[in-house]
C-alpha cells in the first residue's frame, strides 16, 4: 500500500560546511515542518584547488578529521529525529571540485564512509558506487522552469552521467531554504526504501512556494500532516518519473 | 577589544542563573608523574564546597610515582568519594584521551569535569562554573592563570599565559571561535556522546579544542567560567617555555590557521610598526612618539588582564610582558617552521585539522 505523499529535502547543508544551522536544528526545522525525510549533505571539497583549500582553510567543508565527527552526530541525530518527527535522516555528502572551467559536484546519498574528493570524475563515480553510495545529479539550476541541467556544471557536461538520478535541491545554505523545490516520495519512510525511490526515478517534485503543509484528517480519525496546493489536498498525488537528464548531446 | 570583555567577563557578580546548579558531578583527573606541587593541587580537590561530586584519578602505568600521593591523599579525606584507575586504553594517539577513557566509561554522574592535576581551584569552584551552565551551553571552560613563577622561564610563561592567552580567549569568543582549555572542561557525558564521546576525541592532539567544536556542531555555546583557575608554574627553563609554546602554536596553526597567520599583526611591535607608519604618512604623526605611545597603552591594557586575573601587579612583569613581545615573532617564525610537536618526550606530527600521525621516536 502507498502512503500519502510526503516531502523531502535530500539536499541540505549544515554548519559543518556551509550551513546555517547546525545538524541538530535541520533536524528539527524540517521535522517540526512535518517533512518525511531529509539528507544531510555536507560539502567535501577536494584539497587540490585553491577553491577546495579556501574552503578547507574557512571551515567550509569536511575533512578528513571532522569527517567521523559529523558521522556520529548524523547517526545520533537520526535516532532523534525518528523518534521525535517520524522523519528518517540519511547520511549524505557532496563532493565537490571546482574550477571556472571544470567543475563537479556528486552528491553522495548513504554515505557512511569517508570518500576522498581528489579523484577523476569517473573515478568519483566509480568510487561512490563500490562504497554503496548513490550518486545523484545536483544543483539542477534553471529547476523552476522545467530545464533540469546535467549533473555536471554547464561548463562541464558528461555524458556517461546521464543516467545518475536527480532530485529537488532547495540550496539550503540560504534563508528562504525552506520554499524551494522539494522531493515528493510516497514510499515508505527509511533510507532502503527512499534510496531505493530514487534510483527508480520514483520521485515527484514540487514548489514549496506554492505548496502549504496542513492538517488533514485520516481515516482512523487522526490529523496528519499533508501537502495542500492552492487548495487542493495532494494526498492521491500519483509518484511522477524524475525527470530525465539533459545530457547535452 | 579582549581587554575590555575580559575586565567585565571576571569585573562582574553574578548571580547563580543555572538549575544544573548542584547536580552531583564526577571529576576526572587524568595524572601523569609527580610534577612539584601535585599534592598541593589535588587536595584543593579534595575541600570543595560542593554538596555531591566524586573524584577519579587515573594514571596509565601502575608504576607512576603520583600514586603514593593520590593514595595518601584518599586516607587522608575519607569522607571523599574518591578512587584510582590504573591502566589506560589506547585508543588513538592522543595519551591523555587515552588515560580519560576509562574513568569517562566509569564515571557515576552524566556532569563530568575534566580536570588537569596541575591546576588549583577555589573552594567554591564547582559552584560557580556549574551555575553558567544553562540549556544552551554545551561546555563551560576556564581562563588558566600561571601563579607561583621564579624562574625566568616560569616568568615568561606566566606573561604568555596571563595576557596573551587570556586576552585572546575573549577575543575569539567575540568572533564565536571559542577555545576550550582541557585544564578545565565541564559538560554533560550525554550530550558528549551526541559526538561519540571521548573516543571521538583521541585523534586530535588539541582535544580540548575539538570538544568546543563539537559542541558547537550540535547547535551549543560555549561559555567561560566566571573564575579563573591557578596553575602553579614549574621550574622552567627558557627551554621548557619555548617548546612548550611551540607546540600550543602548532597545535593552534592546525586547527585555525587563518587566525594563527594574522597573530603578528595583533601583537605589539608589528601593529605599533604599522601604525607608526600609517600615521606618519596620513597624518604627519612622529613615528617616534606614535609608537611609545602605543606600546605605553598596550602595556597598560596587558598589566589590566593580569590585575583582573591575579588581583597583583609586581613591577617585574613589565620586563616580562615587553620580553613576550619581542619573543612572539621568532616563536610566530618558528611555529610556521614546522609541523611536529614534542609532548612528554615524544615526537608527533599534527596534520592539518589538529589531527596526530601516531608517534615517531627520535
Amino acid at each position: 500500500m502507498k502512503e500519502m505523499p510526503w516531502l523531502a529535502d535530500l539536499h541540505t547543508y549544515s554548519t559543518f560546511s556551509i550551513g546555517k544551522l547546525s545538524i541538530p536544528q535541520l533536524v528539527d526545522a524540517y521535522g517540526r515542518r512535518g517533512f518525511g525525510a531529509i539528507a544531510i549533505t555536507d560539502l567535501f571539497y577536494e584539497r587540490g584547488s585553491l577553491s577546495g583549500r579556501s574552503a578547507r582553510l574557512l571551515n567550509r567543508s569536511l575533512t578528513e578529521a571532522t569527517f567521523p565527527l559529523y558521522m556520529e552526530i548524523l547517526r545520533s541525530e537520526a535516532r532523534r529525529a525518528w523518534y521525535q518527527y517520524s522523519m528518517v535522516v540519511i547520511p549524505g555528502f557532496e563532493i565537490a571540485r571546482g574550477s571556472r572551467r571544470s567543475s563537479v559536484h556528486l552528491l553522495c546519498l548513504g554515505g557512511r564512509e569517508f570518500a576522498p574528493a581528489d579523484l577523476s570524475k569517473t573515478d568519483l563515480i566509480q568510487s561512490a558506487s563500490d562504497h554503496g553510495l548513490l550518486a545523484v545529479a545536483t544543483n539542477p539550476r534553471s529547476f523552476k522552469s522545467r530545464k533540469p541541467h546535467g549533473p555536471w556544471s554547464e561548463n562541464d557536461r558528461a555524458p556517461a552521467s546521464s543516467e545518475l538520478p536527480l532530485i529537488a535541491s532547495s540550496q539550503p545554505e540560504k534563508r528562504a531554504w525552506i520554499s524551494g523545490w522539494k522531493t515528493v516520495l510516497t514510499c515508505e519512510r527509511s533510507e532502503h526504501a527512499i534510496l531505493s525511490a530514487i534510483r527508480e526515478r520514483n520521485v515527484g517534485f514540487q514548489d514549496t512556494m506554492e505548496v502549504k503543509l496542513d492538517l488533514f484528517p485520516r481515516a482512523d480519525g487522526g490529523h496528519g500532516l499533508g501537502l495542500r496546493h492552492r487548495g487542493r489536498l495532494l494526498g492521491d498525488l500519483p509518484a511522477r518519473p524524475a525527470l530525465r537528464l539533459d545530457t547535452g548531446s | 577589544m579582549g581587554t575590555f570583555r575580559l575586565g567585565r567577563h571576571f569585573g562582574s557578580t553574578r548571580a547563580p542563573e543555572s538549575a544544573v546548579e548542584r547536580q552531583p558531578l564526577s571529576i576526572l583527573k587524568p595524572v601523569k608523574g609527580s610534577e612539584p606541587g601535585l599534592r598541593e593541587n589535588l587536595t584543593t580537590f579534595f575541600s570543595l564546597d560542593y554538596p555531591s561530586y566524586e573524584l577519579i584519578f587515573s594514571l596509565a602505568e601502575e608504576s607512576d610515582p603520583a600514586r603514593p600521593i593520590i593514595e595518601d591523599l584518599m586516607r587522608e579525606f575519607p569522607s571523599i568519594d574518591a578512587r584510582l584507575i590504573l591502566g589506560d586504553v589506547k585508543i588513538g594517539p592522543n595519551p591523555k584521551v587515552n588515560n580519560l577513557i576509562r574513568p569517562y566509561r566509569q564515571a557515576k554522574y552524566d556532569w563530568i569535569l575534566i580536570s588537569d592535576s596541575n591546576v588549583r581551584v577555589e573552594r567554591d569552584y564547582l559552584r560557580k562554573k556549574t551555575a553558567e551552565f544553562t540549556p544552551e551551553v554545551g561546555i563551560v571552560t576556564a581562563v588558566v592563570v600561571g601563579v607561583d613563577d621564579e624562574t625566568f622561564g616560569a616568568h615568561l610563561e606566566a606573561a604568555f599565559l596571563n595576557t596573551f592567552y587570556a586576552r585572546w580567549m575573549f577575543i575569539a569568543a567575540a568572533f564565536r571561535q571559542d577555545c576550550v582549555v582541557g585544564k578545565s572542561m565541564l559538560f554533560r557525558k550525554s550530550t558528549a556522546e551526541r559526538f561519540g564521546g571521548m573516543s571521538q576525541l583521541g585523534r586530535f592532539l588539541a582535544e580540548d579544542y575539538m570538544a568546543g567544536q563539537a559542541m558547537k556542531l550540535l547547535g551549543l555555546k560555549v561559555k567561560i567560567a566566571p573564575l579563573p583557575i591557578r596553575q602553579p608554574l614549574p621550574q622552567y627553563a627558557f627551554q621548557d617555555f619555548w617548546r612548550r609554546h611551540l607546540r600550543w602554536g602548532r597545535i593552534r596553526k592546525a586547527q585555525a590557521p587563518l587566525p594563527v597567520f594574522f597573530e603578528p599583526w595583533i601583537s605589539l611591535i608589528p601593529s605599533g610598526s604599522l601604525g607608526a607608519f600609517a600615521f606618519a604618512t596620513v597624518a604627519a604623526v612622529d613615528p617616534v612618539w606614535f609608537f611609545v605611545c602605543h606600546s605605553l597603552i598596550w602595556l597598560a591594557c596587558d598589566l589590566s588582564v593580569i590585575k583582573n586575573l591575579k588581583k597583583t601587579l609586581k613591577p617585574h612583569l613589565i620586563f616580562y610582558c615587553l620580553a613576550r613581545e619581542v619573543l612572539s615573532l621568532p616563536m610566530w617564525i618558528h611555529v610556521w617552521s614546522g609541523n611536529s610537536v614534542n609532548w612528554r618526550g615524544q615526537k608527533m606530527r599534527v596534520r592539518t585539522g589538529g589531527l596526530l600521525d601516531l608517534p615517531t621516536h627520535g
